[in-house]
């Protein structure tokens, strides 16, 4: 009868064990795939970045500092290997962005192209989602991190080495794209 | 007595009858549409539409979340976290444009209960229970009038073929009328019309050609979505990123988690969200019936009840107490129990008592006026006491107590709408209730949902 009670008990702490286990796994996964959402939009940000220096530089071909910051910020972001490299990386890009539409601010012939209002408006578009990736990310991170601390996944936690997972944290009030209105389209008149 | 001829003749006149109305809804039942190849690309109809196309041809409660959603992914509305978990609706400035009935049914509801434009999705409710049912009902009529416009379906049992079954049931009736009087001939009749609109209700739209089309390419969609694990799990938010797909995987009844946090379902009678006082937050409500004692009642009601108990009290007490005192400290225990019971329940009446007769004299003589918001106006019926409350929140604390007003008070009230009522201070009878003089709920300044620090 002992043994069977004992036996009982051990496939009872087996079965707990596996579904916290399972549990932890969901979780890890569930912050893994936020991050590749929060990738996605990043990689969409830097893809739209040429098409902008290329734009401005039709009409500021000497502010070459700028736009060689933009290019050294882009691919410093492209070759960030750990999710606090990506953050620093793409706060100088935002940073970066932001000195490029300063500039674009004095040529109000360029923003008022149609070309540049388009890629200023997808870059708007896109560091949108990229908040919210980066919301639901952390999010994610915080329902494998509370998992991960308290009993009594942490002990399931402790004895399998789920690692911490980092926040995606950046500058929540830096923004590349000022929020200002469009200039109108000169009219057919304007020439 | 009715005799056996009689049931015998009337069975034989409704069997075609019945037949009738039998073959005409099973031959017109909607037929299953089979899943397209999975794609992601999006028809033209809206998620509420899709809803029912894939749900059999009836709209299904998903499809009032999934049309906010949408809304969103359409930037009509903008969904905001403020913490995890908790979401809010704002109204973009665009948020006029062509919308079908039930879209604007769902961006007025959204309207009338924001505040400064913004809205917590739990504070997203269609009233009470009678009124839920009715602005649920007027929803899936209109998106099976838009679903019917766009050719996609039609009523299985449209008005033509009813008039033609209320006629024909007319035969047994007659038979009936002709061998029990004219009187229940009528009432067979009556009954048959009123079981024929039962059928009717039990499923009202079938499948035109195109929409079993576009059912077949809609589960070709849901399938696709279907694929994508993560999908399950998508907050509200998400559809910044999904955009219309979430509202479609609403829809679906593929994106639960995004659904459970846009409840559009009836109110709570216990649970509310107000706005009143600046700051959008969440109330719990209660009804007090018997406790606190003397709760709504009129200073001298309650006065007089509350000496009535307390000479009660007092009498049992002078009868029981002595003995309770001469029980010798060997009597068994259910002696000790019976005799605490004659002795703590009037003690605890006599005390209650007491305090009512103090809180009514104060009473007596002070009135303050409160001014608030009305969440829930509430009718409890007990046996023969019917209790009217009025849930008024001052914007000062998360727990109201519903005042209990009379009924001619409760009748000229609005749920929402901002009042101020002349009560006492103690027992809270309302003396008047009367809208708010110069607060009215667009007088209210616009409410802010805290936001919690974030990572």
């Amino acid at each position: 009868m002992t043994w069977i009670i004992i036996a009982a008990a051990v496939v009872l702490l087996v079965l707990v064990g596996v579904l916290l286990y399972n549990r932890l796994v969901r979780l890890r996964n569930g912050a893994e795939n936020a991050w590749a959402q929060v990738e996605v939009q990043l990689k969409r940000r830097r893809d739209l970045i040429p098409n902008l220096v290329q734009a401005v530089k039709g009409y500021a071909a000497h502010e070459r500092a700028t736009f060689d910051s933009v290019t050294e910020a882009r691919t410093s972001a492209q070759r960030a290997a750990t999710i606090e490299q990506q953050a620093a990386a793409e706060s100088g890009l935002t940073a970066a962005l932001g000195r490029l539409f300063a500039v674009a601010e004095a040529y109000p012939e360029l923003r008022a192209t149609e070309n540049f209002q388009q890629l200023q408006s997808e870059l708007e578009e896109t560091e949108d989602k990229i908040a919210v990736a980066r919301q639901l990310y952390n999010d994610a991170v915080l329902s494998y991190d509370n998992a991960r601390e308290t009993v009594p996944t942490s002990l399931v936690a402790g004895m399998l080495d789920f690692e911490p997972k980092p926040y995606f944290e950046i500058d929540e009030r830096s923004r590349a794209v000022p929020l200002a209105d469009f200039p109108a389209l000169p009219s057919p008149q304007d020439g | 007595m009715v005799s056996w001829f009689t049931i015998a003749a009337v069975a034989a006149a409704t069997a075609p009858w019945l037949l009738a109305v039998a073959i005409v809804y099973l031959r017109r039942r909607p037929a299953t549409p089979q899943s397209g190849p999975p794609t992601l690309d999006l028809g033209p109809e809206p998620p509420a539409i899709a809803n029912l196309l894939v749900h059999d041809f009836r709209v299904t409660r998903d499809a009032v979340p999934a049309t906010l959603l949408d809304l969103a992914a359409r930037r009509l509305v903008e969904i905001e976290e403020r913490k995890p978990g908790s979401y809010v609706c704002r109204l973009e400035e665009s948020s006029e444009g062509p919308l079908t009935a039930y879209e604007r049914r769902v961006m007025d509801l959204l309207r009338s209960r924001a505040s400064g434009d913004v809205v917590p999705t739990q504070a997203l409710t269609t009233g009470p229970s009678a009124e839920s049912s009715r602005w649920w009902k007027d929803f899936k009529r209109e998106v099976a009038a838009d679903a019917q416009r766009r050719g996609l379906c039609r009523d299985i049992i449209d008005g033509r073929t009813f008039l033609r079954l209320t006629i024909a049931a007319v035969a047994p009736a007659a038979v009936l009328g002709l061998l029990a009087g004219s009187k229940a001939g009528f009432v067979y009749w009556i009954a048959a019309a009123f079981l024929l609109s039962v059928v009717k209700s039990l499923h009202t739209q079938r499948e035109t050609p195109e929409g079993l089309a576009a059912a077949s390419r809609w589960l070709g969609v849901r399938a696709k979505l279907h694929e994508d694990a993560v999908f399950p799990t998508l907050p509200p938010v998400a559809v910044t990123l999904w955009e219309r797909h979430l509202a479609y995987g609403a829809a679906f009844d593929l994106a639960p988690a995004a659904v459970r946090a846009i409840p559009m379902g009836a109110e709570s009678d216990h649970r509310a969200w107000s706005s009143y006082g600046g700051q959008w937050h969440a109330v719990r409500i209660r009804y007090p019936h018997l406790l606190p004692p003397g709760w709504g009642l009129h200073p001298l009601v309650a006065l007089l009840r509350a000496v009535l108990a307390l000479v009660g009290a007092v009498v049992v007490l002078w009868v029981f107490a002595p003995a309770a005192f001469d029980v010798a400290p060997d009597a068994g225990a259910v002696e000790l129990l019976i005799t605490l019971i004659f002795v703590a329940v009037p003690a605890a009446v006599a005390a209650a008592a007491g305090l009512v007769i103090l809180r009514a004299l104060a009473d007596l003589g002070s009135t303050r006026d409160v001014t608030g918001q009305v969440l829930r106006l509430r009718t409890f019926d007990d046996d023969d006491d019917k209790r009217h409350y009025a849930a008024v929140d001052e914007g000062t604390s998360s727990t109201i107590r519903a005042w209990r007003i009379k009924p001619e008070l409760y009748s000229s009230l609005q749920q929402y709408e901002i009042v101020t009522g002349t009560l006492t201070r103690q027992l809270r009878y309302v003396r008047s209730i009367r809208p708010a003089a110069s607060q009215s709920q667009s007088d209210v300044a616009p409410a802010e949902v805290a936001a919690t620090p974030r990572p």
